[in-house]
């Protein structure tokens, strides 16, 4: 692991209590090194990692790797969230509570921004986590109920490829869907 | 050399590192067309239709979402609604829709709205939900509705006289709520009652008057609840047999007057509420004997919620109490309601016959004509 050295580690234990970190070495719990797409290294519980269909599927095939996993699609800000929401889920597997569950999740998305939601669909979509995406795929459809196009577009960072002529015509020919819908 | 692998997979999705805001922007434009229209799933159907003109992306995404929600109740413009409904069904294209839930006035609209149910039926609806008012007499649901291969949840509220086909087959069919309806004669009604896979059945306010005797027999039934209307049987109708016939249930509710006769026969439950409200009833014997009977049924019950009139009804016949009403699994009993007369029979008997009783909660009871004497009795487990 010369190149942790290298790089900033992140490891996911960051926010919690160093009893925390004692415990789980004590456990030897085993660690799966992975680097995003910024280079920046990320130690994460193999339970954890194992929650990334990606990465799971990639041990399957080398049961034994102790390579460090590159994530090419995933930069560092949304993937540290990413991992927070999977520690999160651990736990109730252990201990099935679907109302603490859904209560835990939507504290989850509350805190975040517009764009931490954003940028970690991509995430989730990558690393196929079914549970997180659906969870944000809500989230932000959530958010944007009742706004206007505009701000819809600028939410997801869309760029309207339509001309204005073509634009008009579209909105004309769905103006029955707008009736009784008020634009803010 | 494993991890190419990994990479080579998603090569084409690669990030370039660095401007991460502007990645991150063009990154939801880049994910593929399922993600997208998983989000547009979670609108509601117009802010769905909305979303067609964000981008040539977005255009036709709206088309595929399976959830369709309509609610016109409160729509000043009825006839836009209407209109409205058709145009997102017409337009829709051929992807499967799983939820259909539609709340209007059918008035002379009937024939459309068979032609919608049978749209969703063709579509491979799973959840289908019907709150339809204003209904003419000559309503009728199309015939492939009753032979649905995918439909799963079915819930109506409709104040109408419903007429099944001679043959039903739901395979799918988990929970089934039915609201207000008038149901036509035994046959068909016993064979929507007792299909293969239901899970849950809820009859509420429904009109029993054209019924006799009716057998529900579920085998996978766990929860059944019968809320009996008030003004749906005339009084001097014997009103429906209704008869439970193995049925393992973890819940069973029955609520009402007990206008009809319900009984469990080769049956168990765990858990029953049965609200009696027997004020001014005119043929206090017979409800009695339908109060045996239906606590004689559930004697597997571990814990029981009544209501007093349950067991001060049963004074009426109390030469029933002379057989034995035996709660071998009763741990928990529940009163609720009303006044409680520690002098009936039925209240003693049920105590008595209950050896493994734990608890006993009064809730909102008023105890009349408590006599000291009363306490007396020995309750040697309490």
């Amino acid at each position: 692991m010369s190149s942790s050295a290298e790089n900033p580690t992140l490891t996911a234990e960051i926010t919690k209590p160093s009893t925390e970190i004692a415990t789980e070495t004590a456990q030897s719990a085993k660690k799966i090194t992975l680097k995003t797409s910024d280079d920046q290294i990320f130690e994460v519980e193999e339970s954890v990692a194992m929650e990334f269909a990606t990465v799971k599927s990639f041990f399957e095939d080398a049961p034994s790797s102790t390579d460090t996993v590159p994530l090419p699609n995933v930069p560092a800000k949304p993937f540290s969230q990413v991992i927070e929401f999977c520690k999160e889920q651990i736990k109730f597997k252990a201990n099935p509570d679907e109302t603490e569950k859904k209560r835990s999740n939507s504290e989850f998305v509350k805190e975040k921004t517009n764009e931490d939601l954003v940028e970690m669909i991509p995430v989730a979509n990558y690393l196929e986590i079914k549970d997180l995406l659906d969870v944000l795929n809500q989230a932000v459809a959530d958010r944007i109920q009742n706004r206007s196009v505009e701000y819809v577009r600028s939410f997801f960072g869309i760029d309207n490829d339509f001309t204005s002529e073509e634009e008009a015509l579209l909105r004309e020919e769905h103006a029955w869907a707008f009736e009784d819908v008020d634009e803010d | 050399m494993k991890a190419n692998s990994l990479i080579r997979k998603t090569k084409r999705k690669k990030l370039k590192a660095g401007k991460e805001t502007d990645c991150a922007g063009k990154s939801i434009s880049n994910l593929p067309e399922e993600v997208l229209e998983h989000i547009v799933s979670f609108l509601p159907i117009h802010e769905a239709i909305r979303t067609s003109i964000l981008s040539k992306k977005w255009q036709n995404l709206w088309k595929s979402t399976p959830n369709l929600s309509f609610d016109g109740r409160d729509s000043p413009k009825r006839k836009l609604f209407m209109d409205f409904v058709e145009r997102v069904l017409v337009l829709r294209g051929p992807s499967n829709i799983e939820t259909f839930r539609l709340s209007c006035e059918a008035k002379d609209d009937q024939s459309r709205i068979g032609t919608w149910i049978s749209a969703a039926v063709n579509r491979n609806v799973k959840d289908l939900y019907l709150v339809l008012s204003d209904i003419e007499s000559s309503f009728v649901f199309p015939r492939c509705l009753f032979n649905c291969k995918t439909l799963t949840e079915f819930e109506i509220d409709m104040l109408f006289i419903l007429k099944l086909p001679s043959s039903i087959s739901l395979p799918c069919l988990k929970i089934l709520s039915l609201r207000q309806v008038t149901f036509i004669d035994d046959q068909s009604t016993q064979q929507l009652f007792s299909l293969p896979n239901l899970v849950e059945l809820e009859i509420y306010e429904c009109n029993w008057k054209n019924l006799v005797w009716v057998t529900i027999c579920a085998p996978k039934l766990q929860q059944l609840a019968i809320y009996e209307s008030l003004e749906s049987t005339p009084a001097n109708s014997g009103g429906c047999h209704v008869r439970i016939f193995r049925t393992h249930l973890a819940h069973f509710s029955c609520c009402g007057t007990l206008s009809n006769e319900f009984c469990l026969d080769e049956s168990s439950v765990v858990e029953t509420f049965i609200f009696l409200n027997s004020d001014g009833d005119r043929r206090p014997r017979e409800t009695a004997c339908r109060s045996y009977k239906l606590l004689e049924g559930i004697s597997s019950v571990k814990t029981l919620y009544l209501t007093t009139d349950v067991v001060d009804v049963l004074d009426h016949a109390s030469d029933l109490l002379a057989f034995p009403l035996e709660f071998r699994n009763l741990t928990s009993l529940i009163f609720e309601s009303d006044e409680l007369n520690l002098h009936s029979a039925g209240f003693w008997h049920i105590i008595y016959n209950s050896p493994n009783l734990r608890s006993l909660y009064f809730s909102d009871v008023t105890f009349c004509t408590l006599q000291v004497s009363s306490f007396r009795c020995e309750v040697p487990f309490l």
